[in-house]
């Protein structure tokens, strides 16, 4: 009977523990109905690295979500093989062990073990995450950009608990522009002048003196110039340049710290020019370090030369530039002093 | 332990007989001994005659003068009465045998008395004997582990502090609060002390670390009074309190007089409370020599120069020799030590079954481990109940009142955050003085909080007899409680807010009053009908009911800045425009009717139905919603009573199986959920005009908590009495949880109060209890039990799936937020999953595409930070990378009992159990954020013991504690993640009791009836795998409190004497 009664109890007990679980919602994940993209058009400028974040607004989802791009297409809804099919080399860098950029490494080799290539296509997106990703260091030259109306594409955002898609988000890009400051007209791809006024470049200067005159010289009266010289190089030169277009002996900044000038190797300083041999883009990472700005969105460079001034007071003269260079090549950075050169004798 | 004893009784001699060989006709009634109660089916036998006793214990038979009787009932002792001389009318009172003991308990279920062998419900009986001999300030400490399906857990060492009690598992997911100071509702069965109903979650209307007094109702009655405890479980049992009782109804009795000559009680305990470990610190040099070190070799900008500047600019790190920074003071010593405690009870009692009447005066002092904290109770209790020979009237009456005056130091209830913060200081520091600067610890021990709250429970019933099986019972209770606190705090102390006042730089001083009144009124009308058939095969009871509560609560808070004098305490001026003062929480005004009937049948005490019906109305009802019905049912088979089963009746006492469902509410919300909240607003035409508040919008359909429980028990006993077990397996849903959801906006409302919440609990429980031995020297008893609980979500409002709530709002408030997923644990921690320490730099991850290493709040990480799984990949550890884990609720609770008795000498041992459970050790956490500033004055607690990061390379647990500037940015010591969730099992030895009764004989001599004298030691030893302080000390959410109050060990010594 003993038996019976135990028996018994472990019937119901097992009705009870067997039933329950098939009484009860199953624990799923969920995508919430408010979930959706907060942005929905992406217009990066091409030629340079480009991830939006935070596009998704997931609400009370349950994270993390599966997202894929699917449905790629140009707006007039005819295929775009430019997005879907083709695959490019891409620089990256080295996700794991390798250690991140810091602005410390002693050589171009060093800096390239960090980075390694990769095959990707050039619009991505993160898969868990949702960031959209699109790759810089290839060639855009496929791509339809501005003023077109571009590509439309849909996501798949997904998780175990559900599945759901949103339509129609788009991709506008813009043309590649290879540096910053700039004045290209993003729309059309064609620059306005090819000399960069100070209200463009953000040039700074102080205490330089005019040659002519022995007045204060403004950053006004300076225009930069970006050359490309070639496209495969590796090489970074700055020049000086009088209103003459003549080079102004770049020895001349003599207090200018030319070994820590830009994170470049191999420095050439000659009589006309400085160059260096540096690894592309610049700045590489936007990890701030004493070759950046405190943000670390651009390089920042400084010449600079100290004088005896008025009354026999010493100053320094500094001239400041902060810039980004996007393509790989050897570029050429010009400073042209437009009325005169500056004034680097004693008073 | 009862004795084995018959009482007699010679009642009424109705002339003379002439006696020798006359048979003549004897009338008689038998009565229980314990419950006072007739007892019916009694066979009574005079040589080879019988009959048996009617409804009432009623019975006639033919006997010979001096023949014996014999009295014999399955549940009873047999027992033989030898008629004296000239007796024609006797009682007799029936010994409960002692084997099949807990089949003879009276339940109270529903509104009536029934003997357990005809209830349906699952219930559960604690007596006086199995709480004595502990000193507790709070009942429910003494129940901890002894009620299968009961979840106690003494989450604070303050003395009267409200123990959390979860009955057969989760009630609510109602979390107030952010950060780690949230809690959750509280959901306590509803409490009704010699038939006053109190709910012991009101009072509770500004959360536990919120201004206010707070009476604990389990405070008001104390332990020595109590006769015995029946805990309520399932639907059936709990069904006519259905309009309060789907959190499970605890009846508590004290004790009532009974014996013929008046017996007085004196038990004394005198106690010693001692400080547990405590958290340890660095004195003095090694604090500096530490906190210069961090800063000189490990700050954010790896610069010696800019470390010394930084130390250079803090006095007291760099002037070592002033002797204001150069002490080295154990600022700890100056909070918390043993303190010496008391509690004395005096009971007198006497009458007889007619009249009887109790008095209890009782005593209770304890001082917390805490300076400034404590409590002590002062008590006065009687009671009388007159019930004629006839049964026809019962009086009863009684009269709880207590004062309790309680000392919350600088603390609030449950946390005691001035002295965590105080006892944290510097060593450095000088002592505590008038003329130092740590005012927070002064204000700790020298602020008096005058915090009294008196309380009187009355009630009275009154039952009569109609006809013979029909009875009219009627009952009125008034429970009236009134608290209040005043604090001054002069100016000296009175820095900054801490005191609910923004106070400036040179603050004046202040005065705080809280005041709170409650009148709770409650009537009930019962009439019932008893009757059986056919010579007691049939039986039928049946009732009629209506029941009444009233709840009143008013509470007034008066904060006056200003007064004009640091000497004299009281605000006999204040500045008007920086002083606060109106009401305290939500007034309240609640009523609650019900009315409805109870059928049972029974068959032969084979098979029994209960049928209950209750409708209830309740003010904070939605309008629309209409009257709650609530029914239930309860069938019982006794197995033992059936014919097949005779055959085992030899080792077989009883055998039972019952099956329950049903449905009770609790209400909840208040009136501003249906109607809405309107307030006066400005003139309009020269008309005084009423605004409706767009807060929050009216829900006419607003519903009370409905619970909905099915139960299925087994009970048995077999071997006489020798094992016994009880077996109950319940499935519960929980509806229309109110949870306020946001709404659109055109509505004109933010947010709505909705029912949509709800879950399920299941669960079995089991109870086992043993006498392997009992014999005449020596006894042994020993009880088990347990209970498994599982908690699983099932509706969210809106339809949604998942719910993530209290998110920190304030950004000085770790966000710590809680998850409700369906499908899951009701709450679940959502936490960062710490994987790790990075050993060295090249191990932190870099995006491929920007090149920038993984990232914490815009800081980069670097060697010796923590690892988090980084779930969406997109390398910034964010809200978007927290994982629902861990069940901060209980799976698997219950305890031991083992009382062995040898002669005069007792010993027992009682234990208690939590299993499955996880628990966030912020005290840990908390720990190592110690070294978060060395720049500021604070204490240093040893870290050696844990594997940290020291070089890279280290393959630690623990990230980098010196690294201060980094952790305070990416939050390295977070509480909010894995690695501070441990399992909170553990195993608790609650109290060990060594007695001894000195010998009857001996002290009779000095007119003493019994005295007993004992040893206790309390809170004695926790077993647990759990790092931190005490993994019982946590709150309801399954987190610890780095600023808790810690549970002190007692011993205590105790006398109880009779005279």
């Amino acid at each position: 009977m003993k038996k019976l009664f135990f028996g018994g109890i472990y019937l119901v007990a097992v009705l009870i523990s067997g039933s329950c679980k098939k009484l009860t919602p199953q624990d799923r994940d969920t995508i919430d109905p408010a979930a959706t993209f907060l942005t929905t058009t992406f217009s990066p400028i091409l030629g340079r690295n480009y991830i939006a974040r935070g596009a998704f607004s997931s609400g009370e989802s349950s994270l993390p979500m599966d997202f894929e791009i699917i449905n790629v297409r140009r707006f007039n809804g005819e295929p775009a093989p430019e997005l879907t099919e083709d695959i490019y080399p891409v620089t990256v860098w080295k996700s794991t062990g390798a250690g991140a950029y810091t602005g410390e490494e002693k050589s171009i080799d060093e800096i390239e073990q960090k980075r390694t290539t990769e095959n990707h296509r050039i619009l991505e997106m993160r898969r868990s995450s949702g960031d959209i990703v699109v790759w810089g260091s290839v060639n855009t030259s496929k791509l339809i950009t501005r003023p077109d109306s571009g590509y439309r594409f849909d996501v798949k955002v997904s998780n175990s608990g559900a599945t759901r898609y949103f339509y129609n988000l788009r991709f506008m890009p813009y043309k590649p522009v290879p540096h910053e400051p700039h004045n290209y007209n993003l729309n059309t791809g064609m620059t306005s002048n090819p000399a960069l006024t100070s209200g463009v470049s953000g040039i700074s200067m102080s205490n330089f003196f005019r040659r002519r005159d022995n007045t204060a010289m403004s950053a006004s009266e300076v225009d930069v110039y970006f050359n490309k010289l070639s496209s495969d190089g590796n090489s970074l030169t700055f020049k000086f340049l009088d209103s003459a277009y003549a080079p102004i002996n770049p020895k001349l900044f003599n207090s200018t710290d030319w070994e820590h000038l830009v994170h470049g190797f191999g420095m050439q300083l000659t009589d006309t020019e400085v160059k260096y041999t540096v690894a592309y883009p610049i700045p590489l990472t936007q990890f701030p370090t004493r070759f950046t700005n405190a943000n670390g969105t651009r390089a920042q460079v400084a010449f600079s030369y100290y004088r005896l001034g008025a009354g026999g007071v010493g100053v320094t003269a500094t001239l400041g530039f902060n810039f980004a260079i996007y393509q790989k090549g050897d570029w050429e950075i010009a400073f042209h002093f437009k009325t005169t050169s500056p004034k680097f004798t004693d008073d | 332990m009862r004795k084995l004893k018959v009482l007699l009784f010679l009642l009424v001699c109705l002339g003379l007989k002439d006696a020798m060989g006359q048979r003549f006709e004897l009338r008689g009634k038998v009565f229980d001994d314990k419950t006072q109660k007739p007892v019916q089916s009694v066979s009574i036998s005079v040589g080879n005659r019988g009959t048996s006793t009617d409804l009432l214990g009623q019975f006639k038979i033919l006997v010979d003068p001096m023949e014996p009787l014999t009295f014999s009932h399955v549940d009873y002792k047999e027992q033989v009465y030898k008629l004296g001389k000239d007796e024609n009318d006797i009682v007799v009172y029936l010994q409960t045998d002692e084997a099949k003991g807990s089949m003879n308990d009276v339940v109270v279920v529903g509104f009536a008395r029934k003997s357990k062998l005809l209830s349906t419900g699952a219930s559960a009986i604690i007596t006086a004997d199995d709480i004595k001999d502990v000193p507790a300030a709070n009942v429910a400490d003494l129940l901890q582990g002894k009620v299968a399906g009961v979840n106690i857990q003494t989450t604070s060492g303050m003395p009267g502090a409200r123990s959390s009690i979860f009955q057969r598992g989760l009630s609510t997911i109602e979390v107030s609060g952010q950060g780690n100071d949230a809690f959750l509702a509280s959901t306590q069965p509803l409490m009704i002390i010699d038939g006053v109903p109190i709910d012991p979650n009101t009072d509770y209307e500004y959360g536990f670390a919120t201004a206010g007094t707070g009476v604990n109702p389990l405070t008001l009655i104390p332990a020595e009074d109590i006769e015995e405890i029946q805990i309520l479980k399932d639907a059936a049992a709990t069904a006519v309190y259905g309009s309060r009782g789907a959190y499970g109804v605890w009846i508590i009795n004290t004790k009532k007089g009974r014996s013929g000559k008046p017996e007085i009680n004196y038990v004394t305990n005198f106690f010693l409370s001692t400080v547990p470990k405590l958290r340890e610190i660095y004195g003095g040099r090694i604090e500096r020599a530490i906190k210069v070190d961090q800063i000189i070799n490990h700050n954010y900008y790896d610069s010696p120069d800019y470390g010394w500047a930084m130390v250079n600019l803090n006095l007291f790190l760099s002037d070592s020799l002033n002797p204001y920074f150069n002490n080295s003071t154990n600022w700890q010593s100056y909070f918390f030590g043993n303190s010496f405690n008391q509690n004395h009870n005096l009971s007198v009692k006497g009458g007889d079954p007619t009249f009887n009447y109790k008095i209890n005066l009782g005593y209770y002092d304890e001082d917390g481990i805490i300076k400034n904290t404590g409590m002590s109770r002062y008590s006065v209790g009687m009671n009388t109940i007159f019930e004629p020979r006839s049964k026809k009237i019962k009086l009863m009456a009684n009269v709880n009142a207590t004062n309790q005056v309680r000392n919350n130091g600088s603390g609030v209830g449950l946390l005691q955050t001035g002295v965590a913060t105080s006892g944290m200081a510097s060593t450095n520091l000088p002592p505590p003085d008038i003329y130092t600067e740590n005012s927070g610890a002064l204000a700790a021990f020298s602020i008096e909080e005058d915090n009294k709250s008196s309380t009187i429970l009355s009630a009275i019933q009154f039952d009569f007899q109609i006809l013979k099986s029909l009875r009219f019972h009627t009952e009125g209770s008034h429970y009236y409680s009134h608290s209040n606190s005043n604090t001054f705090y002069p100016s000296w102390l009175n820095s900054g807010s801490i005191y609910y006042l923004p106070t400036g730089n040179n603050p004046q001083s202040q005065y705080n009053t809280f005041s709170r009144i409650g009148n709770d009124y409650y009537n009930r009308n019962v009439l019932t009908f008893t009757k059986d058939f056919n010579e007691g095969k049939h039986y039928v009871m049946a009732y009629g009911f209506s029941d009444l509560t009233v709840n009143t609560i008013r509470s007034n808070a008066l904060l006056l800045y200003g007064a004009p004098n640091d000497n004299i305490s009281g605000p006999i001026g204040y500045n008007l425009a920086n002083s606060r003062f109106g009401t305290n929480g939500v007034p309240l005004n609640k009523r609650i009717f019900g009315y409805g009937g109870s059928f049972s049948y029974a068959f032969m005490q084979k098979y029994v139905v209960d049928l209950n019906y209750r409708i209830d109305g309740t003010s904070t009802n939605g309008p629309l919603s209409g009257w709650r019905h609530n029914p239930s049912i309860g069938v019982k088979w006794n197995v033992h009573k059936e014919a097949f089963m005779e055959a085992f009746s030899n080792w077989l006492d009883y055998s039972w199986f019952r099956a329950s469902w049903g449905r009770s509410i609790v209400p909840q919300g208040n009136v501003f959920n249906i109607y809405g909240t309107y307030y006066p607003g400005s003139t309009y035409m020269g008309r005084p005009s009423v605004m409706i508040d767009f807060g929050s919008a009216p829900n006419a359909y607003f519903l009370p908590n409905t619970s909905v429980t099915w139960n299925f028990g087994y009970e048995g006993s077999f071997f006489k009495g020798k094992f016994s077990i009880e077996y109950d397996a319940y499935y519960s849903t929980r509806e229309n949880i109110a949870r306020a959801m946001p709404i659109v906006r055109e509505s004109g409302y933010s947010e709505k109060p909705t029912n949509e919440v709800s879950m399920v609990n299941y669960g079995h429980e089991l109870s086992l209890r043993f006498k392997p031995v009992q014999n005449e020297h020596f006894t042994w008893n020993l009880t088990l039990n347990g209970a498994y609980n599982k908690n699983i979500l099932t509706h969210l409002p809106s339809d949604v799936r998942q719910l993530i709530v209290s998110r920190a709002t304030d950004p000085n408030v770790p966000d710590l937020p809680v998850l409700y997923r369906l499908g899951r644990n009701a709450l679940s921690n959502y936490l960062y999953n710490t994987k790790g320490v990075y050993s060295t730099y090249e191990d932190v991850p870099v995006d491929p595409l920007t090149g920038l290493r993984q990232q914490i709040n815009g800081r980069y990480l670097q060697e010796g930070d923590p690892i988090f799984a980084d779930l969406n990949g997109d390398y910034v550890i964010n809200a978007y990378d927290l994982v629902a884990v861990g069940d901060p609720q209980p799976k698997l609770t219950g305890g031991f009992i083992n009382n062995f008795t040898y002669k005069n000498w007792s010993l027992a041992v009682n234990a208690s159990y939590t299993f499955l459970r996880d628990v966030l050790n912020t005290p840990l956490a908390k720990r190592f954020q110690y070294f978060y500033n060395p720049e500021s004055s604070g204490a240093l607690p040893p870290i050696d013991e844990y594997d940290y990061w020291k070089q890279p390379g280290d393959d630690a647990r623990y990230p980098n504690p010196f690294t201060y500037q980094q952790n305070r940015a990416i939050g390295s010591y977070r509480y909010n993640q894995t690695l501070f969730m441990e399992d909170g099992s553990y195993f608790k030895f609650n109290s060990v009791t060594l007695g001894y009764a000195f010998d009857k004989a001996l002290i009779s001599r000095i007119k003493l009836k019994s005295a007993r004298i004992y040893f206790t030691g309390q809170n004695m030893l926790v077993i647990s795998n759990y790092s931190g302080p005490n993994p019982e000390n946590v709150s309801d959410l399954g987190r610890d409190h780095p600023d808790g109050y810690p549970s002190p060990r007692k011993y205590s010594l105790g006398l109880n004497v009779t005279f």
